[in-house]
């Protein structure tokens, strides 16, 4: 069993808006598919619900914003909104004091995207991942998540983007795929992803099957 | 001494021609220890921690100094230390063109400086 880790998340000014447990080691993957529940009650709103990503982020203490909502110059928010646009997604900044840290995503990827981008930043601080070690761009420290991190942060971002009670409800309503993704504001590659994660279609059918079964016994007797 | 680069591309398209359009999950099992989604990184160009980078070599059968280019002489890569200040976490590609760097360097400066100055509340 994975170790049992009570977090919080603080406010910039100290209170506690969030506290939940999550398992960092087995127990990982249920820990998150209930703290992506566990969210939606906060903001009062059924477990399968869409929530977005922007609103949570806010809600959970940190400021999105894109480049140009800085005082970058126009030369280099055009540098990073067009030649290298392919070349990142987002970036987290921790700002000291009662400040709200920085989410800085790029807004030339699709919607689909960019919700995903800000799941992502949002699971690694609900994972309370700590930098482990630094790479240097020009002098500049940049911190890395290991590959574990990385991993977590990634079925974590994706079960907060759709819940598994929302996956749920969609098989039993027999949405496609591409229904699914449009209610959640997700690309079909993560609804895809999710279903084959959570086998909701395989435990759906189970089920189904089980209780014809069950009915076709009742009927003959 | 030149300083040594991983050749990233090359991993990745070996990676790619391998897997053969198999899934992700497929061959990362077939791997070990690595995950489908650190394998699609990898196919992106990302460069993977070392004891990934060991199992890939293993299981392509090529040995890693395959995938060593010595770059020209450049000032040496600083030891990577346990980061002890708050410092940014980026997600980009692992090599970055120099018009990217400076931009996103550039980028986090201000924007560290905008959001202390109160500029995004």
């Amino acid at each position: 069993m994975g170790i049992l880790t009570k977090m919080k998340i603080y406010s910039p000014d100290g209170r506690v808006i969030l506290e939940y447990q999550l398992r960092l080691g087995r127990g990982f993957k249920t820990d998150s598919e209930e703290l992506s529940h566990l969210i939606r009650r906060e903001f009062h709103l059924p477990t399968e619900s869409r929530v977005n990503a922007f609103a949570l982020a806010r809600f959970l203490g940190f400021n999105v914003i894109v480049p140009s909502d800085t005082s970058l110059n126009r030369e280099m928010v055009e540098e990073l909104e067009t030649k290298s646009k392919s070349k990142w997604s987002a970036a987290y900044l921790p700002i000291p004091g009662p400040t709200r840290d920085l989410i800085i995503h790029n807004p030339t990827h699709a919607p689909v995207r960019q919700e995903s981008n800000i799941f992502h930043e949002i699971a690694h601080r609900l994972c309370g991942h700590e930098p482990k070690g630094i790479r240097l761009i020009e002098g500049l420290p940049i911190h890395d998540y290991d590959n574990t991190m990385e991993d977590q942060a990634h079925f974590l971002g994706y079960a907060l983007h759709i819940p598994k009670d929302g996956l749920f409800s969609a098989v039993k309503e027999d949405l496609t795929n591409a229904a699914i993704g449009e209610n959640y504001k997700a690309s079909s590659q993560l609804v895809t992803q999710r279903l084959n994660a959570t086998q909701v279609r395989k435990i759906c059918a189970r089920s189904k099957a089980k209780w014809q079964n069950n009915a076709n016994t009742n009927y003959v007797k | 001494m030149p300083s040594n680069e991983i050749d990233v591309n090359k991993l990745s398209a070996l990676v790619i021609q391998k897997r053969n359009d198999r899934p992700l999950r497929v061959v990362a099992e077939e791997i070990g220890t690595v995950s489908a989604p650190t394998l699609s990184r990898i196919e992106k160009g990302n460069l993977p921690d070392l004891e990934t980078f060991a199992r890939i070599c293993k299981w392509l059968n090529i040995s890693s100094d395959e995938f060593v280019i010595n770059a020209p002489e450049a000032s040496p890569e600083p030891v990577l230390e346990p980061c002890d200040e708050a410092c940014a976490a980026l997600r980009s590609d692992r090599n970055l063109p120099s018009a990217t760097k400076n931009a996103i360097i550039e980028l986090i400066k201000v924007a560290q400086r905008d959001a202390k100055s109160g500029n995004f509340d």
